[in-house]
């Protein structure tokens, strides 16, 4: 989960520090390691308290130890989210997309910028 | 403690919960706070710069819709109607919202215009522009207003809170969030919060289906309740004069008013989940939203639907006299009964999320509306950007303090769910029946568009009013009544159109390049993108519209 991936190729980061610090803070932002992370605190306790749970909750839950389960397939999607944002980190995409954008424009000559209308 | 009734409405929370609780409120909060080093213009707070992934904009947009009163109100409406309830997914929401991407999105995204209202003011003239600005603001504070007011009942009766103090904070909350990150935050709270509902809702749905015997134990026991095996279908006994399904509606009912007009008019006019598309990174990603939407959207009856029906069979007088046992309580009841500590908390959470996320994207579509439909081209123009930027967030919490006082307009219905559909079929259905005509009929007159959907409006008012206060209209339920008032601020909004179309002056043809149905601007860059397969909108569409459709078959 940390920002300074050392497996990233140092072709994408940028040579101002700004933009490299840029990249850094979207992926600190990005939305798949907030939703891993919680999901994987959220699993984690309540598998412990799954495991620990007495007769009392589980019959509560009609027989399924539901946090056992629950905790379980919280952990799961947490990594799943974890592991799809540490494979594709957004500063990179970010830089690809960017870098894409201009050689389309440099194709097409000058391009537009859009803008709202009026 | 120990004394407590097996259907005691108070949830048994402990510590260990308030914390799961207050860990969300923590994330929620931190991701408002490092979204405002993000908003750096206009286009950044309103539209998230334009700039969000296909994935995080569907999740967001089917988010958008998971607000208390779908919760709740399709848990209650899973116990009341059954299997009929199905309806609003399948034939009520997937199709709309695979036309609005298909066939809508090329028009909103490809004019750039920032808002639903903002298409009007292109389309046809700055009057027609400032009346649906004016209704959708006065909409939305409305819509607000109710899911406010829905968590504070929720808060008191799951956890004692007063009513007062539970709408405070969780106002506060959202406009702490919103205020700071504006929609970039509001989307990103969103998609988490489809997580959070999700994983309330699974492990409920998993944990009742357990008790009851799997599907086949579930449907004996409906068959065994007041339901009957009228409950186990979504259209079977809706024939004309042969009403005998609980919805009671005719199937015409429920095909022309909730799955056309009503449903179109929410899903493609409704700017709260339109905005969620607009702020897509490029045409594609904008098309896809409403599309990607689409599939959970196919499956979230299995999980709030689902435990309607289980909690009527095991919440003993569900729908009873008891105030406790309200249809609305449905799920609460249903939480309580199973979950032990723990997962009770995640389901607290969930709740507090899916109410979170009803209050926020009307707030969100609220402060856009208002700021760059009624501020900065009539009232406050030519102001630097920044100025639009703050004049937003003082706008979100000025909402906000609105949405307080129509939380108490709320708290008079008894049933929020007709209260909300009677809302749509005012503002919604006449603005869908402008849209289509106008974006397909070229000769369409910026007078017809103002006209048309002022006499949509009234129609539908009329209805309504007729049939709740003045008696001059009855109808099946307060349900068939939204569903045949949309229907009627249709046709009234089409016949005015056309009618004063006649006698006005039309839109020169070169002012209407990218508004209307063969006239889309192309973008030359789009077509040198290449995308993969599955990132087709047609295939994506086509097979949500399929997959609904044979749904229904099985469950007819």
């Amino acid at each position: 989960m940390t920002d300074d991936d050392p497996a990233q190729p140092p072709v994408d980061r940028p040579d101002s520090s700004e933009g490299g610090r840029e990249l850094q803070a979207a992926n600190a932002f990005d939305l798949r390691r907030i939703i891993g992370g919680l999901f994987l605190l959220y699993g984690v306790v309540l598998t412990i308290v799954g495991a620990t749970d007495g007769s009392a909750e589980v019959s509560k839950a009609a027989g399924v130890r539901i946090n056992l389960w629950a905790g379980l397939g919280m952990l799961v999607l947490g990594a799943l989210f974890v592991a799809w944002g540490l494979w594709r980190p957004l500063g990179r995409q970010l830089a690809e997309a960017e870098r894409r954008q201009a050689q389309v424009s440099g194709a097409t000559g000058a391009r537009e910028e859009p803008e709202g209308p009026g | 403690m120990l004394t407590l009734a097996a259907a005691n409405v108070r949830l048994d929370v402990n510590a260990l919960d308030y914390s799961i609780l207050g860990v969300y409120f923590v994330v929620v909060l931190g991701i408002g706070w490092v979204a405002k080093r993000y908003v750096k213009t206009s286009l950044d707070y309103f539209l998230s710069g334009r700039a969000l992934p296909a994935w995080i904009t569907g999740l967001a947009f089917v988010s958008a819709n998971l607000g208390a009163t779908e919760i709740l109100g399709q848990g209650a409406n899973g116990a009341q109607y059954g299997v009929a309830t199905f309806n609003y997914y399948w034939i009520g929401a997937v199709p709309a919202m695979v036309f609005l991407g298909l066939v809508m999105m090329p028009f909103y995204y490809g004019s750039r215009v920032r808002s639903v209202p903002e298409y009007l003011k292109l389309r046809f003239n700055t009057s027609s522009h400032v009346f649906n600005s004016l209704t959708f603001a006065l909409a939305t504070v409305l819509i607000a207003g109710v899911n406010l007011y829905a968590l504070a009942l929720v808060l008191k009766l799951l956890l004692g809170w007063p009513i007062l103090l539970g709408i405070v904070i969780a106002a506060g909350i959202v406009l702490a969030y919103i205020t700071l990150g504006g929609l970039s935050s509001a989307i990103y709270n969103e998609v988490l919060q489809f997580f959070v509902i999700i994983a309330a809702l699974i492990p409920l749905t998993i944990v009742g289906l357990h008790d009851a015997g799997g599907i086949n134990g579930l449907t004996d026991k409906v068959k065994d309740t007041k339901l009957g095996e009228a409950g186990l279908h979504v259209l079977q006994g809706t024939g004309v004069g042969n009403v005998v399904n609980p919805i009671g509606s005719t199937w015409i009912g429920l095909v022309f008013g909730l799955g056309f007009v009503l449903s179109f008019g929410y899903w493609t006019t409704n700017f709260a989940e339109v905005q969620r598309a607009l702020s897509a990174k490029d045409l594609s990603a904008g098309q896809r939203t409403p599309l990607i939407g689409a599939f959970p959207k196919l499956v979230i009856p299995f999980v709030v639907v689902v435990p309607g029906m289980i909690a009527l069979w095991k919440i003993k007088g569900l729908g009873g006299s008891d105030a406790d046992l309200a249809y609305n309580n449905a799920i609460p009841l249903l939480m309580n009964q199973y979950l032990p500590n723990g997962m009770l908390g995640i389901a607290l959470t969930g709740l507090m999320a899916s109410f979170m996320a009803g209050v926020a994207a009307n707030v969100s579509a609220f402060n856009t509306v208002v700021t760059t439909d009624i501020i900065e081209p009539y009232l406050q123009p030519e102001r630097p950007d920044g100025y639009y930027v703050t004049a937003g967030r003082f706008v979100t919490v000025g909402g906000v303090l609105v949405a307080i006082f129509t939380a108490l307009i709320a708290s008079t219905y008894s049933n929020l769910m007709n209260y909300l559909q009677a809302l749509f079929s005012i503002f919604n259905a006449p603005l869908f029946a402008t849209f289509i005509i106008g974006m397909f009929w070229k000769r369409m007159t910026p007078a017809a568009g103002l006209w048309g959907l002022v006499a949509g409006t009234v129609a539908a008012l009329v209805t309504y009013v007729g049939y709740k206060f003045a008696s001059v209209f009855s109808f099946g339920s307060d349900l068939d009544e939204s569903f045949w008032g949309a229907g009627a601020a249709f046709v009234v909004d089409a016949i005015v159109t056309v009618a004063v179309t006649a006698f006005t002056t039309p839109k020169p043809v070169s002012e209407l390049r990218g508004l209307v149905w063969g006239m889309a601007i192309k973008d030359p860059d789009a077509a040198k993108v290449v995308r993969s397969w599955w990132e087709s909108p047609a295939l994506l569409g086509g097979t949500a519209v399929a997959i609904g459709l044979g749904l229904t078959v099985v469950f007819f």
